[in-house]
């Protein structure tokens, strides 16, 4: 059982009422839709037909909608049970136009199949391989899939497109605006003026945008012109398979299923105030939901889809995130493809406030990579494997093209920020793990050593193993009770043996003395006895260290009194 | 060598010490021999302000114990301010808490006093 972090209004089992979770999904679609513009990417570029693009977003709809609410359910054997909605990601569009542009849209969609086949699969082993993903490597995940949406939001916020190179005064203005009216009412806003914050802002960006002409009459007739309703195409150009693109496609499946992994860590963070560590049964079952959801992708024929960061930096800075709002976004989302005067209004987003949500979301997210980051201790080691992690995923964005006279197989590998920053990680992890001892030991001697020896060791170590902070300080502690006990346990002139090993679930440590062990008070020795050293420093010190062990007892061995504290972790 | 450094100042006529570093095994006895010099001097209140004390053991515990019980005995009181949150687990672990009034800062501690 799971508790729910105070700054939550609605947390995942909360069930917000009806009309809340409508509005709260219709917020989620707005930052939804702003991938609907990756359909159209591929359609230019491939030189299919306005049409093409037309069934391509209706039927995105169609599957995100579907693999949306699939992803929130919390029973069966499919779904992370979270609010993390999923849309038409960045992570296929290079491998979607090499197949677009070799075999036409039939090609994009048969190998968007296969790569959902892939995660499926994906799914089903990663469980086992949490060791690859500690609480580093999946916080700079965390924090490169904010990072990666920069190039794709800085460039609308400030009017930037191939027309235009330079900062364009007027849609930045409106850019401006929208987040200082999103931000202000997340900061200052109580209540339903936080938890629709992004509703608000995005209805002044629009508003605003009409007024400047960046939102024009004949734009906003779309959403009149448009039909009430509508069948949807499904399946119009069917699919066609080439064992060329399987590379590409794969790749793509893999970044995808690793952003799943961070995203659904940081919905695992949000909704829980003990959270410790990557739960990989919500993973496996998440990243089931996304394979699922690329399937659907290519039987319906839309573009591969992956987890949404920017929505899940949206849950965190409004406070829902109820599963609930996850199905209305799902069925939302479905229901936009029959209706396509419901899908205009979507479509007709002005640019800079695509800029501005994109920007307030990412804001959330690249602390939440921070934050899980930060939960364990760090040492030099930890400091590489994020930091050049970090660099190297930034160089792609830094410096364009630095990679692009690699062999072919490789650069899907090298496509994004994303993938390389992970790819790096996840290397390093397990290069910098060479060498690394689960177990330690050292001395004391309670004549000469004080509780600034067992910091030292301690804190070096907790950083090597990446132990929490509070687990490490606990041991500490305990151990410091025990230097303060050795007085008068007749250890002044003699040696303990501390050993200490650590697994990710399990802090154990072994003082070994020469001496017998010592009663535990199981309550506070009385206050009037404190003014006499002799009679209370002993009591209160046992009495203290048990309340900072999970579990303590002794042992004797060898004529030596062996004193076993168990942390959890 | 554990450092642990102890400023004495007198505010409204009511001694304040601050701590700081770590209240070992080692350090409580200069604490104890700070608070005691207080005591002796026939002080009823004493307030310590505890913002940078970095780790508290139960020898540090056990001092502050003793001298809050001979305040107590003449109708005084050890007031403690500002303590770290890792310092404060100390007090709830133990249910020492109980026994002292903990205030957010040392104004605060002061003012209780209304003397």
């Amino acid at each position: 059982m799971t508790r729910k972090p105070t700054n939550l209004i609605y947390g995942v089992d909360d069930e917000p009422p009806l009309a809340t979770t409508l509005i709260l999904g219709f917020q989620h679609i707005f930052i939804l839709s702003i991938a609907f513009i990756f359909p159209v990417v591929i359609i230019n570029e491939i030189g299919a037909s306005p049409e093409d693009a037309q069934n391509l977003i209706c039927m995105a709809m169609l599957a995100t909608g579907f693999s949306t609410a699939l992803q929130a359910l919390n029973k069966g054997p499919i779904g992370s049970g979270y609010l993390c909605p999923l849309l038409n990601g960045p992570a296929f569009v290079p491998a979607s136009l090499l197949a677009g542009k070799a075999g036409g849209l039939a090609l994009i969609f048969g190998m968007t199949a296969l790569a959902g086949i892939f995660e499926g699969l994906f799914s089903q082993v990663v469980g086992r391989m949490r060791k690859f993903f500690p609480p580093e490597v999946t916080g700079t995940v965390v924090l490169m899939v904010g990072v990666e949406v920069i190039p794709i939001a800085v460039p609308k916020f400030f009017g930037v497109d191939s027309a235009h190179p330079g900062i364009q005064a007027l849609p930045f203005l409106v850019a401006l605006i929208t987040l200082a009216v999103t931000a202000g009412f997340n900061v200052w806003g109580k209540g339903k003026m936080r938890l629709y914050s992004l509703l608000i802002g995005m209805a002044a960006g629009y508003a605003i945008s009409f007024a400047a002409g960046i939102l024009t009459m004949d734009q906003a007739r779309l959403i009149v012109d448009s039909a009430f309703f509508q069948l949807p195409e499904i399946g119009k150009f069917g699919m066609s398979f080439s064992t060329a693109m399987l590379v590409p496609f794969l790749v793509a499946a893999l970044s995808s299923a690793l952003k799943t992994m961070g995203d659904l860590t940081t919905c695992q963070k949000i909704n829980d105030a003990d959270w410790k560590r990557i739960e990989m049964r919500s993973i496996s079952r998440g990243m089931l939901a996304c394979g699922a959801g690329n399937i659907a992708s290519g039987l319906l024929g839309a573009l591969g889809q992956s987890v949404s960061s920017s929505n899940i930096g949206l849950s965190i800075a409004t406070g829902a995130t109820s599963r609930r709002i996850g199905y209305a976004a799902g069925g939302i989302l479905i229901l936009m493809a029959f209706f396509p005067k419901l899908a205009a209004i979507f479509v007709i987003m002005p640019t800079p406030v695509m800029g501005a949500s994109l920007i307030f979301t990412v804001c959330f997210k690249i602390m939440a990579g921070i934050q899980i980051i930060m939960s364990r201790m760090i040492d030099s080691r930890k400091t590489f494997v994020v930091g050049l992690s970090i660099i190297f995923g930034l160089s792609f964005d830094a410096v364009p093209g630095l990679y692009a006279g690699l062999d072919p197989m490789l650069r899907p590998l090298l496509s994004s920020s994303l993938a390389l920053a992970t790819i790096c990680a996840v290397v390093l992890n397990v290069f910098f793990r060479l060498g690394i001892s689960q177990k330690m030991d050292f001395e004391i001697y309670p004549a000469t050593d004080t509780s600034e020896k067992i910091f030292q060791v301690m804190e070096k170590q907790g950083g090597i193993w990446g132990a929490r902070r509070e687990v490490i300080f606990n041991a500490i502690s305990a151990m410091n009770e025990l230097l303060d006990a050795a007085p008068f346990l007749g250890l002044s002139e003699k040696k303990i043996a501390m050993s200490v090993q650590f697994d990710e679930f399990n802090l154990n440590v072994r003082a070994v003395y020469e001496g017998k062990p010592f009663e535990i008070p199981t309550a506070m020795p009385s206050i009037d006895f404190m003014h006499d050293e002799q009679a209370s420093a002993l009591a209160l010190a046992a009495f203290t260290m048990s309340r900072y062990v999970d579990k303590m007892s002794f042992s004797t061995k060898e004529g030596k009194t062996q004193l076993h504290m168990h942390f959890e972790h | 060598m554990s450092k642990m450094e102890i400023i004495h100042s007198l505010i409204k006529d009511i001694p304040v010490l601050i701590v700081s570093g770590k209240i070992d095994a080692v350090t409580a006895k200069d604490l104890e021999t700070a608070l005691t010099g207080h005591i002796d001097k026939n002080k009823k209140f004493l307030v310590i302000d505890m913002e940078k004390v970095e780790f508290l053991s139960s020898s540090g515990l056990r001092v502050l114990m003793a001298s809050l019980n001979r305040l107590k005995q003449r109708d005084g009181d050890l007031l403690l301010a500002a303590l770290q949150p890792f310092v404060k687990d100390v007090f709830f672990l133990t249910g020492a808490n109980r026994f002292f009034s903990i205030y957010p800062n040392q104004g605060e501690a002061i003012n209780s006093l209304k003397i």
